[in-house]
């Protein structure tokens, strides 16, 4: 059988993952189904005769722990195959679509609620990080010259960085207590 | 319930003064300020540096010196689980679901960080895989702490169950 690979296009934003996988899961009952992911675009094969539900799941520190393997096992054992990683952090997986079934990771509030503070708090650190990392390329920048030119587009960025991780972290906030309430 | 925690100083993690912070203690409603070990129910930590710091480091993920009491069902059941024996992850989920005739199914997910959770509090702890067996599954057995946590947990449950027993037979008489 012919396997092509397809692409498409979504911007997929961390606080969002929920939107991502129901945009998987309408794909692959189209018979596109997700190979690798990415920040603007997945490459997708296409099957016709097979259909998943996606799941994703935020997981830092393999990289460094090297118990990948061991994670991905124990999904296995629950009837999740791992698809891909985007940047070792977000982890994809599939299982066989069935009817009326809605399968998830996260069973119960206590642990969803764990899951988003994670995802929260990585959006805090970024935020933090690069609200250092813009003040010191601010001092830089007007200690050693008056160059606007520079400057301007310098605070654009980081203004449109900075407020898409305090976005981001608004949102997780959103969804916890909304869980919690 | 309280618990007893000592103050981490930023020169004891190799860190330099910038990062020293404010810790304020609330005892039975009043703000005090210590800095030795002290018996408190909630903590704040103040200053940029620190909370960054917590961030960076990972710290305390889960919150790691919070009270685990009142278990979760998920929570709860994993203990029992492997009160009974050692098992691995795939062991616990079927164990969990026949224990409540399929009414707790255990994703994925709540027990991957499950059993995170309970190694890191020492709940439980890795379990040598025995010969002979699939050494691809990890295997985890209780300690302990968890065995207490249990009968605590039990205990609790059993003062609500008397409770509630106790007005129903009340309201039949």
């Amino acid at each position: 059988m012919e396997v092509r690979s397809e692409r498409k296009y979504r911007l997929n934003l961390s606080w969002d993952y929920d939107k991502e996988e129901a945009w998987l899961n309408e794909l692959s009952s189209q018979g596109l189904h997700l190979k690798k992911a990415g920040f603007l675009s997945g490459a997708f094969s296409r099957d016709e005769s097979a259909r998943y539900t996606y799941s994703l799941d935020y997981q830092p520190g393999f990289l460094k722990h090297g118990k990948l393997q061991e994670y991905i096992d124990l999904y296995q054992d629950a009837g999740w195959e791992y698809v891909c990683t985007y940047g070792g952090i977000w982890h994809y997986f599939r299982r066989a679509w069935q009817p009326g079934e809605t399968p998830r990771l996260y069973t119960d509030m206590a642990s969803l609620v764990t899951h988003y503070r994670k995802i929260q708090r990585m959006m805090g650190i970024m935020l933090l990080l690069n609200m250092g990392i813009f003040l010191m390329n601010m001092m830089n920048l007007l200690l050693r010259n008056n160059l606007w030119t520079i400057v301007i587009p310098v605070v654009g960025i980081y203004v449109l960085l900075l407020g898409l991780f305090l976005y981001g972290y608004v949102k997780m906030g959103r969804k916890i207590s909304k869980l919690t309430r | 319930m309280p618990l007893l925690t000592t103050v981490r100083r930023p020169e004891s993690l190799g860190l330099p003064a910038f990062f020293l912070f404010e810790r304020r203690n609330i005892i039975d409603g009043y703000l005090c300020q210590n800095d030795i070990d002290i018996r408190y129910n909630e903590q704040y930590y103040i200053g940029m540096g620190y909370i960054g710091l917590r961030y960076i480091m990972g710290r305390d993920e889960m919150g790691n010196k919070k009270e685990i009491l009142p278990l979760t069902e998920a929570f709860y059941y994993i203990l029992v689980s492997l009160y009974a024996m050692p098992s691995h992850g795939y062991g616990i989920m079927q164990d969990v679901e026949k224990m409540s005739s399929g009414r707790v199914k255990i994703g994925a997910g709540t027990l991957y960080t499950a059993l995170n959770t309970l190694l890191n509090k020492g709940l439980i702890d890795h379990y040598p895989v025995p010969e002979g067996t699939d050494s691809r599954r990890k295997m985890y057995a209780i300690t302990n702490d968890g065995k207490t946590a249990v009968a605590a947990e039990m205990s609790r449950l059993e003062e609500l169950l008397q409770a509630g027993r106790l007005v129903q037979l009340s309201i039949k008489e």
